[in-house]
């Protein structure tokens, strides 16, 4: 069966979106200036458009995978005190899947609209932003409050050592962040199209403190797996949180590059391309060991 | 006897706080399955007599999760110590 009750299961919303995204990618009609720009013809542009689809719907499928995983794992737990970690961690991946698929159909939609109205452009890219950065705050917000009352069970914090190193290194992100964004909207006003103070309080901010609590969250995942009890369960929970330090560390470094270099790297397109098909197969590395660890976790509870 | 319900919650909690050093937060529901599964009891009813049968299915259902033998042994042997009363 693949449907639970009337609700959908993850795998369906899976099959659901990428065919939703396939189908726009396919059907809308493409921008007759890019046509021209590239030389091909609208069947050659839909292939090609298709083609860089693949990568993305892969990594949809292991997040959905990922999540469809912890999603059985809390429901045999979901009365237990660990239960309420694990499904807070759960929320989290269910927003990171919807959140790595919904954008990309929003944004097939979204730039065909502004290829033929071209006034629309502006409010297309602002929309994209700020889709992009409500996501990651739901997304690190509900993992971060999984692996608080996680390191709190495993009666763990992080020490001083930890929070020097880490406050210098996450100033110095803020601090290249905060320059890159704002010296890049100062020199092409359409980068972003929203005013340095817009910028700084809608864009950088949000995104700074979405970074924050997913670094300091892996670094709780990383506690947690050192000390919790149990040799069996410690060797199961060590994959999931393994892959959830590594979904977040691919995560972090293509938001930054996304929000950074992506606009000012037009003409490099294909290195830009390559390095977020790199950055996406280190997702995807993460989200399949989360799904491994959970495997393992899940097993404990059905022998 | 509630003395008897006692000692059996006493052996329940033991054989919990044992099981908590290889499966963590999941040993109490590990427990309780196995003793409801196969004993057909409430886990807080389980007596010394129990232990016996309960340590076969413990170290069968340990086998299905690790390969590693001697954490197994190491930790059926302490179930064994529980069961001899030392």
């Amino acid at each position: 069966m693949i449907t639970t009750g009337k609700k959908p299961t993850p795998m369906v919303w899976f099959v659901i979106l990428a065919v939703v995204t396939v189908s726009l990618a396919l059907f809308l009609p493409p921008d007759p200036h890019t046509l021209r720009h590239l030389h091909i013809s609208s069947v050659e542009y839909r292939i090609i458009i298709s083609t860089l689809l693949v990568p993305y719907i892969v990594i949809w499928y292991t997040s959905f995978y990922a999540y469809a995983k912890l999603k059985e794992y809390v429901s045999v737990i979901k009365d237990s005190d660990d239960g309420i970690a694990f499904r807070k961690i759960k929320n989290g991946l269910a927003v990171l899947a919807f959140g790595l698929s919904v954008p990309t159909a929003l944004s097939l939609i979204l730039n065909n609209i502004s290829s033929h109205h071209h006034d629309f452009l502006p409010a297309s890219v602002v929309i994209e932003h700020y889709v992009s950065i409500i996501v990651i705050l739901i997304t690190f917000a509900y993992i971060s409050s999984g692996s608080r009352l996680l390191s709190i069970a495993a009666e763990t914090r992080p020490g001083i050592a930890f929070s020097r190193i880490f406050s210098l290194l996450y100033l110095s992100l803020a601090a290249i962040f905060t320059y890159l964004t704002t010296h890049y909207q100062e020199k092409h006003h359409t980068a972003y199209y929203l005013n340095i103070p817009l910028l700084i309080i809608t864009f950088i901010i949000p995104y700074l403190y979405a970074w924050y609590l997913a670094i300091y969250s892996a670094y709780e995942f990383k506690l947690y797996a050192q000390h919790t009890s149990g040799f069996i369960y410690q060797r199961a929970f060590r994959l999931l949180a393994y892959g959830v330090v590594v979904t977040i560390f691919g995560s972090v470094v293509s938001q930054f590059i996304q929000s950074t270099f992506a606009a000012r790297a037009r003409h490099s397109l294909g290195l830009l391309l390559v390095l977020e098909y790199v950055l996406l197969a280190i997702i995807a590395v993460g989200l399949i060991l989360i799904a491994r660890g959970t495997l393992k976790l899940k097993k404990i509870e059905e022998v | 006897m509630p003395a008897q319900k006692t000692h059996n919650a006493d052996i329940y909690k033991r054989v919990v706080k044992i099981t908590h050093a290889y499966l963590g937060p999941a040993a109490d529901r590990f427990i309780d399955r196995q003793v409801h599964n196969h004993l057909h009891k409430e886990p807080a009813e389980i007596n010394t007599k129990d232990l016996q049968h309960l340590m076969d299915w413990i170290k069968l259902a340990v086998s299905l999760l690790t390969d590693d033998s001697q954490l197994i042994n190491k930790y059926i042997k302490q179930l064994e110590k529980l069961a001899h009363g030392s």
